[in-house]
């Protein structure tokens, strides 16, 4: 019967259809997934055909490219000046994971986009190279050296935001390591070079500046105080001024740092006074009235507990919900549970400096292709507006007062403003990070800065901020 | 009785020109071709950058073979259906030039070994089709197709002849330094031996039954034999751990008994046994529980790096993958990053460079067969052409299926060769043996359609 014949063919006909509708999954919809999948060396080994991109600084300076060769590699990757830059290009790698720079913006550099495919395939009928696009940092050089070579031998980070951009003009990190060990084509050498720094403590393969968080200790003061102003008091809110304190339904005592009351002989601390002389225990008694919501409220505004791309993805800086009262007491002065990026409190800096309003911090600046034609420019992205224009002026006001009169007057710097705060926080018994946390010139900001020093002991005043100083005096 | 009518008529001498089948078949023959020639161009350019004398003019013999070969059926096969033959040799031309773009990253020969069985291959074709003018003949050798295939079946399995070729299942048989697959030619012998003995025995199989739980089941003194060379193929597939083929020959199987017969039960009780068989596999041969792991968890850390894991079926789709919709272009992707790209994974390697739309060309090419094929069933006069034209496209096309639906993860893996595209002699051999039996039968029933050939039909 035909009618047999009939079913058959319907069967075969769902058997090819069931084929065809599989393969189009894997090459049609599945496909991008796939190619993405680490094991699948297919693209790395289509991107050394093609010469991948520069990068630069914003100022054209030239700090990463490829250099052609003749090995089955075609080219070997090329870093200039790389214990500057090593933490912000990474570096790239055929055998290990590329980190970095040429990590977030691999498939510009390595010309894969898809606004892109039509144009190489447009170059390749007419047999041109192709090649992949060129990024611009938003990094200036100068800067870049500055804080590099200010933070010398010391284990830390230095981040310099533009504050009316929100580009970040520098961002250091020691010790740092040269990439050039770890993109060298020898499998067995890069292997080894990566195998050392991994286990070198002082971790130089990270970058401190936003991939580790660190207790903000008293520069957190600045968000309680900002918080404070929110919530409608002033710089004269004043509270007790006891030389101990005894942290609400615990036993554990807490001191300002120098043992005494603080300020020393008053009965009452104002806020003024306490951001002033850096107080411990006056702004515990401000977290504890202003009260977890509240703080939480404005840590958050401020970028705590957000995870940023830059494109680099930044660490998520910590101010937990939910704090109970001794909790908050602590971290109203930057202990117990806050922890932050510098970054983070580059943020906070570059925030309170341009009136409240936090913008996206942002690493490159522009994108071109390998003919200098701009294919991507950056533009200013405004995130939130973290604290009222008057708050922020307020706090600007008590900040240039730490300078000229207070706990920062090391930052003071002939014939330019500065407004900022110090830090040092205990992260335990004997390690503290030591901070510094500012902006300048105070009057009509430019530059918003965070450096973060790991060290045995000393306070942000002595050792962080002469190489916070050292960058601005340089930059201004 | 049987009624000739001559009623060929009187076409203008234009209009026959027109309507002669082996003309369209010369016209398409020239289109694959060159088809072909570009697609080896590309290859060559693609790879080297220049163009390699030696591969075209070695393309130019295979094409010289299928046009003699054409030559031949204008003599003895003139009603054929024309578009059988082009497609064939394009699909194995296909096949040769992905071989060859492999070879010259892995700097082998296989695609010109491949080329010389296709030679071979085309040759076996030729005898069959000088040889056989009636389809009809093979029906009186039905029992010695039964012994053949049981002959064939199990030569694997004496020791001193049979050999692993380094695979875990014992499938080849050696001599005199050839070494070949006889499973591939029990299939077609089975296909005869079924479809002969099916019509013969079909009003029996068909009429004369039992009623049982409401299906209708035939008497065991008509079915035995066949039931009987079937288990038998089932049980030494299943030793051989030839799991592939032991499907391929289920599906034939009951593929024709429904053609045959038109009882559901047999349907149903194939798939039950079927599926105890399956589960029985999966319980006992490590084999299988090992290529269904990897079927449901390809992707898996653990299992791709284990050796014999899913890293090989992981690497042909991300082969595919990597080509897209549009493909990478010949000679422009990297096909050899999957191991056994030109046997086992042609498909992807294919896929890879010529994108989901050139991969559902060559799909197309099969489906031209099969359906060609399977057209002797609606217009085919006996029931024997009808029978074995079916079975045959059947094999083609679930062939095809089962290696698709392993690559692309609908079903585990397992190991069947791509009919025409997969590097192996024997497979190339027995695929053309194939098309040369349909184009047989295709030029009888055309014939016999032209003579208004009328004969009691129950299919």
């Amino acid at each position: 019967m035909i009618f047999r014949l009939k079913r058959i063919t319907f069967f075969i006909t769902c058997m090819f259809l069931a084929i065809f509708i599989s393969v189009f999954l894997i090459q049609g919809v599945y496909g991008s997934e796939l190619n993405e999948d680490s094991r699948n060396k297919r693209t790395v080994l289509d991107s050394r055909l093609i010469k991948r991109g520069n990068i630069y600084s914003a100022d054209a300076k030239l700090l990463a490219e490829s250099v052609s060769e003749e090995s089955d590699y075609k080219y070997q990757r090329v870093y200039y000046d790389s214990e500057i830059y090593s933490h912000i290009t990474g570096y790239f790698s055929y055998s290990l994971q590329s980190t970095g720079i040429e990590l977030y913006a691999n498939s510009y550099l390595s010309g894969n986009t898809s606004s892109l495919a039509l144009s190489n395939l447009l170059a390749r009928f007419q047999g041109l190279q192709t090649a992949g696009n060129d990024i611009y940092l938003t990094i200036d050089s100068n800067a870049q050296k500055l804080a590099y070579e200010a933070l010398g031998d010391k284990i830390g980070a230095a981040v310099v935001l533009e504050v009316k951009t929100g580009k970040i003009i520098a961002m250091a990190s020691t010790p740092a390591y040269n990439a050039n060990d770890l993109a060298q084509n020898d499998y067995s050498a890069a292997l080894l070079a990566y195998q050392a720094a991994e286990e070198d403590s002082s971790s130089p393969l990270i970058n401190k500046s936003i991939f580790e968080t660190y207790a903000p200790g008293s520069t957190f003061k600045l968000v309680v105080a900002a918080s404070a102003f929110e919530n409608g008091y002033d710089e004269n809110w004043a509270v007790d001024n006891p030389a101990r304190y005894t942290l609400t339904g615990s036993i554990t005592q807490i001191k300002n740092s120098g043992g005494s009351s603080c300020p020393p002989y008053a009965s009452t601390s104002t806020l003024k006074e306490a951001l002033q002389w850096s107080c411990n225990i006056p702004f515990a008694q401000f977290a504890k009235t202003l009260g977890a919501y509240a703080l939480n409220a404005t840590a958050i505004s401020f970028g705590f507990n957000e995870s940023l791309d830059i494109p680099l993805n930044v660490a998520k800086s910590y101010f937990p919900a939910g704090l109970d009262t001794a909790e908050l007491e602590l971290s109203g002065f930057g202990q117990a549970n806050v922890a932050a990026t510098p970054l983070q409190m580059a943020m906070v800096a570059a925030t309170i400096a341009n009136g409240g309003q936090r913008l996206q911090p942002q690493l490159i600046d522009k994108i071109t292709d390998n003919n200098g034609n701009i294919l991507q420019s950056y533009s200013v992205k405004v995130l939130n507006q973290a604290i009222s224009a008057s708050s922020a002026k307020l706090l600007t006001e008590l900040m240039i007062n730490n300078v000229e009169n207070g706990a920062a007057s090391s930052m003071q710097i002939s014939s330019i403003k500065v407004a900022a705060k110090t830090g040092t926080a205990e992260t335990d018994g004997s390690h503290y990070n030591l901070w510094l946390v500012g902006f300048a010139p105070a009057d009509s900001p430019k530059y918003a800065i965070a450096v973060m020093v790991e060290a045995e002991d000393g306070f942000g005043g002595e050792v962080a901020a002469p190489v916070a100083k050292q960058i601005l005096e340089g930059l201004l | 009785m049987a009624q000739i009518k001559n009623s060929v008529k009187f076409y203008g001498r234009y209009k026959v020109f027109k309507k002669n089948p082996r003309n369209i078949e010369f016209g398409f023959l020239l289109f694959g071709a060159l088809i072909s020639l570009c697609g080896l161009l590309c290859v060559d350019l693609g790879v080297n950058g220049f163009i390699n004398a030696g591969a075209i003019c070695a393309g130019a013999v295979f094409w010289a073979i299928v046009f003699i070969l054409h030559i031949l059926m204008r003599w003895r096969l003139k009603d054929a259906d024309p578009l059988i033959l082009p497609s064939a040799a394009l699909l194995n031309i296909i096949g040769v030039i992905v071989i060859y773009r492999i070879d010259l990253v892995n700097n082998n020969s296989r695609g010109f070994r491949q080329l010389i069985w296709s030679v071979i291959a085309l040759l076996a074709a030729a005898v069959i089709v000088m040889f056989l003018k009636n389809h009809r003949k093979l029906q009186n050798y039905t029992y010695i197709f039964m012994v053949l295939s049981f002959i064939m079946l199990i030569m694997p399995m004496i020791p001193g002849l049979g050999s692993s070729q380094g695979t875990n299942a014992t499938l080849w048989v050696s001599f005199f330094g050839i070494t070949f697959q006889p499973s591939e030619f029990v299939k077609i012998t089975l296909a005869v031996f079924f479809a002969s003995y099916l019509i013969a025995k079909a009003d029996s199989l068909t009429k004369v039954n039992k009623k049982f739980l409401g299906f209708r089941f035939p008497r065991l003194r008509d079915s035995a034999p066949f039931l009987l060379l079937w288990g038998v193929s089932m049980a030494v597939l299943v030793i051989q751990k030839d799991l592939g083929t032991a499907l391929l020959y289920f599906g034939l199987f009951l593929l024709m008994v429904y053609y045959a017969t038109g009882l559901a039960s047999w349907v149903v009780m194939g798939l039950l046994a079927f599926g105890g068989g399956c589960l029985f596999a999966y319980k006992y041969i490590p084999v299988v529980s090992n290529r269904v792991a990897s079927w449901l968890n390809t992707f898996d850390n653990e299992l791709y790096d284990k050796v014999s894991g899913s890293a090989q079926q992981a690497q042909g789709l991300f082969g595919l993958a990597h080509g897209g919709l549009f493909g990478t272009g010949l000679g422009r992707g990297w096909p050899a990053q999957t191991p056994l790209s030109w046997s086992d994974y042609i498909f992807t390697s294919i896929g890879e460079e010529i994108g989901f739309f050139g991969i559902m060309a060559v799909m197309f090419l099969y489906l031209i067969i099969i359906a060609r094929a399977l057209k002797v069933g609606v217009l085919g006069i006996d029931d024997f052409g009808k029978m074995l034209s079916v079975g045959l496209a059947f094999i083609i096309a679930l062939q095809v299926f089962i290696v698709i639906a392993g690559i692309t993860r609908i079903i585990p893996v397992t190991g069947l060769p791509l009919p025409f595209l997969a590097s192996g002699g024997t497979s190339i051999v027995s695929s053309w043996i194939i098309i040369a039996l349909i184009l047989v039968i295709t030029n009888s029933a055309k014939l016999q359609n032209k003579n208004h050939i009328t004969l009691q039909s129950n299919l």
